[in-house]
């Protein structure tokens, strides 16, 4: 079992790892592949829907990073 | 009663709203500058959450954002992307900020760099930095209030009357309440907004096409190069890779960077609202999805409609809707120029009196003076905005232009502040003069940007290498001065 702070430090990477992801997936040439208009995903372009798609991971991503982390740092 | 009569008084009401809840939300706060700036520091969740939503999205989101999907197309999925990532950056350097402006009492970004690098240049620079930046931004807003009240009346209200109604109601509530004003009516102005983006984005395609799949199934058949990145450029050719992605990656950089937005971080309650707050943030963004659905919208049914901007008002008028929703729309708008726009003037008095005025001239000035200076700065402020918006007939759009590259110059800056320990005054600041300098060259020859890329990331790699180079050659900061920013 590696100890709770090697755990906070590896959640801490993978989190700014999926961000740097985020980021590069939104220009080229990253996201070349989701630049196209079919299939339309929810009624939208699969274009706007992959740009969609990357701000609700986002949200979702840094949320359970936020409710995991616990306590305060206030000093 | 005439139609432009009851939207006209729809929209008064929402001013008159706006003036109340502007007015009452001064009452709590402290004389001094803390309180007039950063709010007393307590600014609980809810608030800041609409205070960084409202304050971010301006009459170009309102307006432009639908106005850029309609002749632009796919190229308007710039402005929702660079949102996507720009605000994350908050969640780790921003209670380091906070931290750090509870213990040495900053209110304004530039305090916070120029203790870190003892330095009362960097401080004036990044005054003048701001005030370049700001008011530009800030016209640009006037005369999105103007244009509003100019459009619901048919006319009857000219543009210089209506930027005059609407911003004369934002610098009572600026001068009488500051931050504290803008908070809560960030929040009006943020509630408002977002309802009427999602009400009329889903609305109008479904009255037009049946519903949002239709209205894009009937795009993917007919225009499908509206649809794929990178979309077209303003005279209808292909935009090109470079600029698509350089203006996402340069907006995304500079996005938590503008000063109006950072000194935010200061009236944050704790780093809890704060990280929380940055968290949320993506709920407010998404509603740039239904503000393009209306660009979308107006392609197949309302060709032709010249100035693009004019495609959301070009709509409503046309379908023939209830007096109160055009006003509702009306109102909306000017939340969308006013909440973005009484940041704008509070930031520039703020940073102009706390980072130059007293920085250079009167580092013993009282906090009570400090404010009444402030005070009068932001009426100073809105005059010179308001000449330029209706009356002179310089355009500023260039320095538009450029505020975005600028801003993004202080993104070494905020790196150097926290991750660079060698990092030198001399360094940061030839860093900043050197980007800032590419960036004016870039903008004024355009010819000379490489691959059509933003002349704000060329500023960015230019200012890094000169801040690295002259840092290895100057002497940093005492070890343990430098202790207190890096272990913040």
């Amino acid at each position: 079992m590696p100890e709770p702070r090697s755990r906070g430090r590896l959640a801490d990477r993978l989190v700014v790892a999926w961000f740097v992801f985020a980021f590069l997936a939104l220009i080229w040439p990253v996201c070349l592949p989701a630049a196209r208009v079919r299939p339309l995903v929810l009624g939208v372009p699969f274009s706007l829907f992959w740009i969609a798609a990357l701000l609700a991971a986002s949200f979702v991503v840094l949320l359970v990073y936020e409710l995991r982390r616990g306590g305060d740092d206030d000093a | 009663m005439p139609d432009w009569v009851v939207v006209l008084a729809v929209t008064l009401a929402y001013l008159a709203l706006s003036l109340v809840v502007g007015l009452a939300s001064g009452r709590k706060t402290s004389a001094g500058t803390e309180g007039y700036v950063a709010g007393d520091r307590t600014l609980a969740f809810l608030v800041l959450y609409f205070v960084l939503g409202a304050s971010i999205f301006s009459a170009f989101a309102f307006l432009g954002g639908p106005g850029w999907a309609y002749s632009r197309g796919a190229s308007a999925f710039y402005i929702l992307s660079y949102g996507t990532v720009g605000m994350v950056p908050w969640f780790w350097y921003g209670p380091k900020v906070a931290r750090l402006g509870r213990r040495h009492g900053y209110v304004t970004q530039a305090e916070l760099f120029a203790h870190r690098f003892e330095s009362r240049g960097l401080s004036a620079v990044l005054a003048v930095l701001s005030l370049v930046a700001f008011v530009p931004y800030l016209t640009l807003q006037m005369q999105g209030a103007g244009y509003v009240f100019n459009t619901v009346t048919e006319g009857r209200i000219p543009v210089w009357a209506g930027a005059a109604i609407a911003y004369g109601v934002v610098l009572v509530y600026v001068f009488h309440s500051g931050v504290m004003g803008v908070a809560w009516t960030n929040t009006l102005q943020g509630v408002f907004m977002m309802a009427l983006a999602w009400i009329l984005g889903l609305y109008l395609p479904w009255k037009l096409y049946g519903g949002v799949g239709p209205m894009f199934e009937a795009l993917a058949t007919e225009r499908p190069e509206m649809l794929v990145p990178p979309g077209l450029t303003a005279s209808g050719g292909t935009w090109s890779w470079g600029g698509y992605s350089s203006a996402i990656a340069v907006s995304a950089i500079g996005f938590s960077l503008w000063p109006h937005y950072f000194m935010k971080i200061y009236t944050a309650r704790d780093n809890r609202t704060l990280r929380r707050s940055v968290v949320f943030y993506p709920t407010f963004q998404i509603f740039l999805i239904p503000i393009l659905f209306i660009g979308f919208a107006g392609i197949l049914r309302f060709p032709g409609v010249t100035p693009a901007d004019a495609i959301l008002p070009t709509i409503l008028t046309s379908l023939d809707l209830p007096a109160v929703v055009v006003g509702l729309f009306c109102a909306g708008a000017l939340a969308a120029s006013m909440s973005t726009g009484d940041a704008l003037v509070h930031a520039a008095a703020s940073v102009l009196v706390r980072d130059g005025y007293r920085v250079l001239f009167r580092p013993d000035l009282d906090p009570v003076r400090e404010t009444r200076l402030i005070r009068i700065l932001v009426v100073v402020i809105s005059a010179v905005a308001y000449y330029f918006a209706v009356v002179s007939k310089i355009s500023l759009v260039a320095l538009l232009l450029l505020s975005y590259g600028f801003v993004a110059q202080i993104a070494p800056v905020l790196l150097a502040t926290f991750l660079m320990p060698r990092a030198s005054k001399a360094g940061v600041l030839s860093g900043l003069i050197a980007g800032c300098t590419v960036v004016v060259l870039l903008n004024f020859r355009p010819e000379l940007q490489l691959a059509d890329v933003h002349p704000g990331i060329w500023g960015l790699g230019v200012n890094l290498l000169v801040l690295a180079l002259v840092s290895r050659r100057t002497a940093p900061p005492a070890d343990e001065h430098v202790r207190k920013f890096l272990e913040a």
